[in-house]
């Protein structure tokens, strides 16, 4: 018989974490054999990480007409219109960016195996690899959680990952190093049970300073801010601000938290998030919404409120104790680069791709990636080279790069030589050249326009004229994302794009709204204005014009921010006019292509999003659960374990009371006792949980079994229990059903 | 049998110049002629990544890629589902896959593959982990097979050596090969 990685891997993943990918995989097992609803699954599956891609609604548009792809699973569903063969992309959560050169192996190693051999950088400092089939997903986490990685809660209506800004540690202009911070806030909030019932994402962001970009504190959910006050640390935080179709600056929450309030505070606001926060209507479901809605003085005294009767937790606190002991080494000693000979192109790559850190001696080196790609080999080979030169203090960026920190001087030309043989040494990073751009029609059902075909195409252009550019746009940034969600972060750029269409002489036709003079600095600190829809192949005349343009016409020391808002949309208009005239088909059919692709322009590959998940409630998600580890304990049983099997069904029936309890009474500890009196005063006393012909008979069930002293778990023994629990588990959906609330 | 994701990779002789673009549009026309059991699904485009997959064909069965990977072009074939058979048929299956595409190449494109070299990877370090046990336990198959597709010649098969990549086989056959004349010894 073949090998399996769980076996291979089992001392190397925590148990909790390794009985999680477990229940997963039965829960595939599950949904092959129709026993999950698709929109329970699909919601499970998001909240691994595991989502959809385009295509996979089981059809394609071939440049004539639209095909239907015959996969083998037939008309098995992994979602309501996700065909289960489809290949689907996998998010990879890499908190605050930092990986290690172990991870980086392991990475390299599940892209080559199970995706096409590339890692994509995305704009919040997660991986993504594409193309993967859902039935490889369980071994592809195993393989990660071996060396401390999850993809827990990376999509799907969750916290998503916590980004903080790369220099943290190492920059001049932060107050302190917030990575210590970040890094206990993720790890509380992975899978807390008040995380579990939201209507939508939920993203959190880290910033060291104020006036950077880094931390892009002020469009996310929930953003903080390093301050000192009377010599102590604290967060100046921010709620509900986010970008995508309507964009929301974020609203003063506090102007300093201080850090034993940092993780009870954030456990309050997403409590009354998962309360109060729209459900039904997705368009309006982020916090940013609520916010509006209440008024930010009502959401801080209603969470205020919520702050007082939570439940005390030691892990509010506990990792304060923990602070000191993060630090981060340099592996070699500080020593400046004395005489070494440099190559000819060392020095236009170091002044974009090295910046000189606060710790004397030691600088930080940007690995420039193209539209955030980087191939199975580089990033091993990388790996490699990280060890030669650093510590596992290696980051990836929101600007889709990775960096290299505590490199000593001494070894920049040394290390730009050795990146140069993996062909990692492409200068320009941060500046205009480094395109940002989401993954658009390539991979995304959403996308209108490719908006990394149109990355592609400025990279080269760009690269090609960088030498003549003018000094005031160079440091430019570029962000386009596919459609108006906003996933490339277009609102925060000087030059931002959007992909949507026009239907022209009988054609759809492939544009992009023009957005400019958005915010990069201060941490996304204002966003950028629409300009109009252009289409695709006019925007490198439409940057030309503009960058032109202001570099003739500003004045003194104008920023360009500045300068868009002193000319104004009509001067703009005016400036791009007969840029948004599409020639005849006839004539020039290019316009009828778009970037990076050879097939007319179509919509018709256009698929239902997954971003926004399903909303599935937390008692329907406890008792899937539930029904999950009923399975399980079938397995089992078949398997002859019946010890296992026992107790598996019986802490299903626990679970599914404790699933009901929590409509009442939310923080129910985890303790069978608690559990079972609560159920029952709360649900058999007061003959909730009461089935019409069998009375009380199915909590009894419960009841029994959590007395039951038992000597030897005999398969007689283990098979009632198992049985039990199923008609149980049925009991307490159709108990649900009857409170209403479904 | 250790694994059924097998790649072979075979090299261009002629044709290097060729742009992204054009094996773009080649492997999209493939799939709106493609009328097969197996299903191909979208093509991509990293040719801004250097030494990767340049053009992949993604299917559900296999991917095909023109591939620089190891810095010399060529087209890689990719086989991810099982498609019947013990190893040495799967082996075989996967070689023959991967001459037709390049002799279908040839055809269509300005472009000659070598036959006398090629590269054999076993996508799976679980099962097949680049090993001198992993070697051995395909010797016999991979022989028997070289034997038959090389007509008897002298070849070399030598493993990367590297412990992080996957089991790799450099595979080199005295004499002029075609892949036309690959396709005609295949059992
Ligand atoms: C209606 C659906 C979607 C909405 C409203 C949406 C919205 C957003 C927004 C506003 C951001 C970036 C800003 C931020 O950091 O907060 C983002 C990030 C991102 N989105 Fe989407 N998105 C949607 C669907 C998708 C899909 C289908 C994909 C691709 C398969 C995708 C890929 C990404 C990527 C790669 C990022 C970077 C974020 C990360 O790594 O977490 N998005 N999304
Ligand atoms: S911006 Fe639109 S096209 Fe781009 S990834 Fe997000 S949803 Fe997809």
């Amino acid at each position: 018989m073949n090998a399996n990685w769980k076996e291979e891997l089992r001392d190397l993943i925590p148990e909790d974490i390794g009985a999680e990918i477990d229940t997963f995989e039965a829960q595939i097992e599950q949904k092959k054999q129709g026993q999950i609803d698709d929109r329970v699954f699909a919601e499970t599956r998001l909240r691994r990480g595991v989502y959809g891609q385009r295509y996979d609604n089981g059809q394609r548009f071939d440049g004539q007409i639209t095909k239907a792809l015959d996969y083998p699973s037939g008309d098995l569903f992994k979602g309501p219109d996700t065909v289960w063969d489809a290949p689907g992309m996998q998010r990879i959560k890499i908190p605050y960016g930092g990986l290690t050169t172990d991870q980086m192996e392991v990475l390299a190693d599940i892209a080559e195996e199970y995706s096409d051999g590339i890692l994509h950088i995305t704009t919040r400092q997660d991986i993504q690899i594409h193309y993967i089939h859902i039935e490889d997903t369980p071994d592809l986490m195993r393989r990660l959680a071996a060396v401390g990685i999850t993809t827990r809660e990376a999509c799907g209506n969750s916290i998503r990952n916590v980004t903080a800004c790369p220099l943290s540690g190492v920059c001049h202009t932060e107050t302190f190093d917030v990575t210590p911070y970040s890094h206990a806030l993720a790890q509380f909030l992975l899978g807390h049970p008040d995380c579990q019932d939201f209507g939508r994402k939920f993203k959190i962001a880290f910033s060291g300073c104020a006036q950077e970009a880094c931390g892009l504190t002020s469009m996310h959910d929930m953003g903080m801010i390093a301050r000192i006050k009377d010599g102590k640390r604290g967060f100046e935080t921010y709620v509900g601000g986010g970008l995508g179709a309507v964009p929301h600056q974020a609203k003063l929450y506090s102007e300093f938290l201080p850090p034993e309030e940092l993780l009870p505070t954030a456990q309050a606001i997403c409590r009354v998030f998962a309360r109060l926060g729209e459900k039904t209507n997705r368009a309006r479901a982020r916090i940013k919404f609520l916010v509006a809605k209440l008024g930010i003085e009502e959401f801080i005294r209603l969470v205020e409120e919520e702050r007082k009767i939570m439940p005390e937790d030691p892990a509010w606190t506990a990792y304060l104790d923990d602070l000191d002991n993060y630090v981060e080494e340099p592996l070699k000693i500080a020593a400046p680069l004395n005489g070494v000979a440099r190559p000819e192109e060392f020095d236009a790559w170091a002044e974009t791709n090295i910046y000189k850190q606060r710790q004397e001696g030691y600088v930080v080196a940007t690995i420039s990636l193209p539209l955030g790609d980087i191939t199975s080999d580089q990033m091993r080979n990388l790996a490699d080279i990280a060890r030669k030169y650093v510590k596992d203090t290696i980051r990836a960026t929101v600007e889709q790069n990775i960096i290299l920190r505590w490199v000593s001087e001494s070894d920049v030309v040394s290390l730009y030589n050795d990146l140069c043989e993996l062909e990692l040494a492409e200068p320009g990073a941060g500046t205009i050249v480094d395109v940002t751009a989401c993954p658009g029609t390539d991979t995304c059902k959403l996308g209108i326009s490719s908006s990394r075909g149109l990355a592609a195409e400025l990279r080269t252009q760009l690269a090609q004229q960088n030498l003549q550019l003018d000094d005031a746009i160079k440091n430019f940034r570029i962000k386009i994302s596919g459609c108006f969600n906003s996933c490339g972060q277009h609102h925060v750029a000087d030059l931002g794009f959007y992909g949507n269409s026009r239907k022209i002489n009988g054609y759809t036709v492939p544009h992009f709204q023009v957005v400019l003079g958005g915010q990069w600095t201060e941490n996304a600190a204002s966003y950028g204005l629409a300009m109009g829809a252009i289409p695709s192949k006019n925007i490198p005349a439409v940057i030309e014009r503009i960058t032109d343009n202001y570099v003739e016409n500003r004045e003194k020391d104008e920023s360009f921010q500045a300068y868009i808002q002193r000319i104004g949309k009509k001067d703009v208009k005016e400036l791009l006019q007969g840029l948004t005239q599409v020639p005849m088909h006839e004539i020039d059919p290019s316009y009828y292509t778009d970037w990076g692709d050879t097939r007319e322009f179509t919509l018709g590959d256009m698929g239902k999003g997954e971003c926004a998940g399903e909303v599935v409630s937390l008692v329907q998600f406890e008792l899937s659960g539930c029904e999950t580890e009923s399975f399980e304990s079938q397995i089992y049983l078949e398997e002859g374990d019946c010890e296992a099997a026992y107790k598996t069904a019986f802490s299903a029936m626990l679970h599914a009371a404790k699933a009901l309890v929590k409509t009442q009474y939310l923080d129910v500890p985890e303790d069978a006792g608690v559990i079972v009196e609560e159920f029952r005063t709360r649900f058999c006393d007061t003959e909730l949980f009461y089935n019409q012909f069998a009375g009380a008979k199915f909590a009894n069930y419960l009841f029994r079994v959590h007395e039951e002293e038992v000597a030897e778990y005999t398969r007689d023994i283990a098979h009632q229990v198992v049985e039990e629990a199923q008609l149980f588990i049925e009991e307490a959906y159709a108990c649900y059903g009857q409170m209403n609330v479904v | 049998m250790p694994t059924h994701k097998i790649s072979v990779k075979f090299y261009l002789d002629q044709g290097h110049n060729i742009a992204p673009g054009t094996w773009f549009k080649t492997f999209n026309n493939w799939i709106s002629a493609h009328n097969g059991a197996d299903v191909l699904l979208d093509v991509a485009d990293y040719s801004h990544v250097p030494s990767g997959p340049v053009t992949l064909l993604i299917g559900h069965e296999y991917d095909i890629s023109i591939d620089d990977t190891d810095a010399k072009r060529g087209l890689l074939y990719n086989r991810k589902q099982p498609n019947g058979g013990n190893f040495a048929q799967q082996l075989s299956s996967v070689i023959r896959a991967a001459c037709t595409i390049c002799q279908r190449l040839e055809t269509e494109e300005a472009v000659a593959f070598r036959g006398n070299e090629l590269r054999l990877i076993l996508n799976d370090r679980l099962n097949a982990p680049n090993t001198e046990n992993t070697h051995n336990a395909i010797k016999d198959d991979l022989q028997a097979l070289l034997h038959q597709l090389y007509n008897g010649s002298a070849v070399i098969a030598e493993r990367r050596k590297d412990t992080g990549q996957r089991f790799t086989l450099d595979i080199r056959a005295e004499g002029d090969w075609s892949v036309a004349k690959l396709l005609d010894n295949l059992p």
